[in-house]
């Protein structure tokens, strides 16, 4: 199964890109868990902004996952074909 | 004809350019305009307010005299449907740091007030009796006060709705505001609760025995192109929404357990590391799990960051309104140790009611929750109350005794820094401010740039003049050159890339746009677009858009001179350079400001002492 991600700043500054594709195999769906690792393993100059997946609390400080103009959490299934925005955090006051 | 202004053959859009001055000695009403280059260079808001504060005020005034004036001042864009750019500036000399002040709001009263065909409201002198002030479009009065006094903003909301009518926007001061408490807050919206909150501006307000600034409103905005700002706004509006969907479901403490866990979020008066189970307690999750009923948005919102609470049961049965902000829930729950949710609501409202700015009222009680544990004042001093850590009766206590000025309440609502120099002795190690005005909730060890921030902010330690924060940890802005985050921990680059943000913020807060659409990487070219079709400046640039940042910072900063700063006082607590912040997942680091202070005089040209050189000023045309 493929998951298109769409990167708005600063992700698509970092990576150099506006959007990218990750592959999972083998699998029907995936927790945006692992969509997490599989980004962070496959872009690792995001790992400062994406420091912590075991709290989404902490996730959030640096990350705003967007799907269907709601927020994702990491226990959220994700399903072939579907479309994630990354768009930065400013959280706080 | 009335709305129209003129000049030289060519109408100004967006702006109606009428502002209303009100001289409560004479009780003198009238109304005048500025010149359009005069609105170029200042744009409104925040910068317009600082350039007449500094013609009009001269800087040796005693705050709370008649001499002084405060400057309500909208931006040009509001009115004109342009997302979060319905917000008001209040611009005055501070009671509570004695130089330049300006604070902000959201909510419906700017709106309101440039609906009644007005850009702003100066109001100079002192009445003699309690007064309020009451705009229906072209008509203006100055009005008895007496059975308001003595009232808390929310009873002041209610009768004045009675009174007169209820959709009428109310801005008014408490008891706080009333008994010059020196960091009294002035507020709109009644238990919505939205606070022009810092520097005191509420007890200027007191002083001249203004209760209240009532307006209701009739006339449109104008703009100079309507279908191309429409596209302009469309195009960017779903972005916003998305890229803010965790600040509109956990508003501004949805960050208060991020924070924590990298020791940026304050806890007992900045001494201590790591505080984790607290902080969850007192999180903006935690609150969308239990008190909260519904969000809160400013007009012209599509955020919708505010909280409105509701307590039903229990100890503080009763809370109804608004929510506590992160700031609060910092300076009110992490500073002091408290970490009862429902306590902090209550706190808020409490303080809201009072009219007292809930960031140095926390900040105030942890500096005497402090005191206390190192013996500096007793018992003796604070009436037989123990003024512990943690203790939530102690917090709520304190906060009824500052507002009435009872007790060590009288000293502690000067503000850490008097309230210091009251105490004497050791007091001034614990007082943790800049230029007078206390700490928000952001600790300058997690970010170099937030501590030359707060150094250097023209109000004092503020977090917001610069906004420097989201840029060192989770977002870029290629325009200024930074297509990543800047490093917190570097010092090399930390003065430009602050300069140039606190420039950029000064064009925000004179335009009176939310900093919080800056989460969806808002490119500045938008808030150009917005500048030609809103206002019809077809030829403003990038170029423009950042000298005219510049300037209005450099304005601030004269004001300031001439109230006697200097780099002396572009300084941070002794705490701050000197003690290590400690714990799990926090990453030590005590600010080098010494060198972040060179380097960011060099880049805005001011000399090693922090003054603006004349060839600068003179680029600026402020000479």
């Amino acid at each position: 199964m493929v998951v298109k991600i769409i990167l708005f700043p600063p992700y698509s500054t970092i990576i150099n890109k506006k959007k990218l594709i990750l592959n999972f195999s083998e699998v029907e769906w995936v927790s945006f868990r692992e969509i997490i690792k599989n980004f962070v393993k496959k872009y690792p100059k995001v790992k400062k902004l994406i420091h912590s997946i075991s709290d989404e609390y902490k996730i959030y400080g640096n990350l705003v996952p967007v799907k269907n103009g709601s927020i994702v959490f990491l226990d959220d299934i994700i399903y072939d074909n579907e479309i994630i925005k990354f768009y930065g955090s400013l959280i706080g006051g | 004809m009335d709305n129209d202004i003129f000049f030289g053959g060519k109408k100004l859009y967006s702006y109606f350019n009428r502002i209303i001055r009100v001289n409560l000695t004479d009780n003198i009403i009238s109304k005048e305009s500025l010149e359009e280059k005069v609105l170029r260079k200042f744009i409104g808001g925040s910068g317009l307010g600082a350039k007449l504060l500094y013609e009009e005020v001269k800087t040796d005034v005693d705050p709370l005299s008649p001499q002084n004036k405060v400057f309500f001042l909208t931006g040009p864009f509001c009115g004109a449907n342009i997302p979060t750019s319905d917000r008001l500036s209040a611009v005055t000399k501070s009671p509570l740091t004695r130089i330049f002040a300006e604070s902000d709001v959201g909510g419906f009263w700017g709106y309101e007030l440039k609906k009644a065909g007005y850009n702003g409201i100066i109001i100079e002198g002192k009445s003699n009796n309690p007064i309020y002030i009451y705009i229906n479009d072209s008509n203006i009065e100055i009005r008895n006060a007496k059975h308001l006094w003595g009232k808390d903003t929310y009873e002041v909301d209610e009768m004045l709705k009675k009174e007169l009518l209820s959709n009428i926007q109310v801005m008014s001061i408490g008891p706080a505001g009333e008994r010059l408490v020196k960091f009294a807050s002035i507020m709109t919206g009644g238990r919505d609760g939205r606070a022009l909150g810092r520097c005191g501006i509420g007890a200027v307000m007191g002083s001249k025995n203004l209760k209240a600034i009532v307006v209701k409103g009739s006339q449109k905005t104008e703009v100079f192109d309507k279908v191309r700002l429409i596209e302009s706004i469309k195009s960017i509006a779903n972005g916003i929404k998305e890229a803010t969907v965790s600040m509109t479901r956990y508003g501004t403490a949805g960050g208060v357990i991020y924070h924590e866990g990298h020791g940026n979020f304050p806890l007992k008066n900045w001494k201590m590391g790591r505080w984790p189970e607290g902080a969850k307690n007192i999180s903006g999750h935690r609150m969308a799990e239990t008190i909260l009923v519904k969000n809160y948005r400013c007009r012209g919102c599509i955020i919708g960051c505010g909280r409105v609470v509701k307590i039903e049961k229990g100890l503080y049965k009763g809370v109804d309104g608004a929510g506590p902000e992160y700031e609060t829930i910092g300076n009110l729950g992490g500073l002091c140790l408290v970490d009862n949710l429902e306590a902090i609501a209550y706190a808020n409202e409490l303080c809201n009611q009072y009219g007292m700015d809930t960031i140095s009222t926390g900040a105030v009680i942890a500096f005497a929750m402090e005191l206390y544990e190192n013996g500096i004042i007793t018992k003796q001093d604070t009436d037989g109350l123990e003024v512990n850590f943690g203790s939530v009766e102690t917090l709520i206590e304190l906060i009824k005794m500052i507002a009435d000025r009872r007790g060590i309440g009288k000293i502690l609502g000067e503000g850490v820094r008097n309230a210091a120099r009251e105490i004497g002795g050791l007091a001034g190690e614990y007082a943790i401010h800049v230029k007078g005005l206390e700490f928000p909730a952001h600790d300058p060890r997690a970010y170099n740039g937030l501590a030359l921030s707060y150094a250097t902010s023209n109000r004092g330690a503020c977090h917001l003049a610069g906004f420097t924060r989201p840029f060192e940890s989770s977002l870029s802005i290629p325009e200024l050159g930074y297509d990543k985050p800047h490093n917190r921990y570097i010092i090399d680059g930390k003065g430009e890339f602050v300069a140039k943000m606190q420039n950029l913020m000064c064009i925000f807060d004179s335009l009176k746009l939310c900093k919080y659409l800056l989460s969806s990487g808002i490119k500045i070219n938008t808030i150009i677009e917005w500048m030609k079709y809103a206002i019809g400046w077809e030829d403003y640039s990038f170029e423009e858009l950042m000298t005219t940042g510049e300037r209005i910072y450099n304005i601030k900063r004269l004001f300031n001179i001439k109230c006697g700063i200097s780099r002396k006082d572009d300084m941070l607590p002794m705490r701050f350079l000197t003690e290590k912040r400690e714990g799990p997942g926090i990453i030590t680091n005590l600010p080098h400001l010494g060198k972040m202070l060179n380097d960011y005089y060099n880049y805005r040209d001011w000399s090693e002492e922090g003054i603006p050189k004349e060839s600068k000023l003179k680029k600026l045309d402020l000479i």
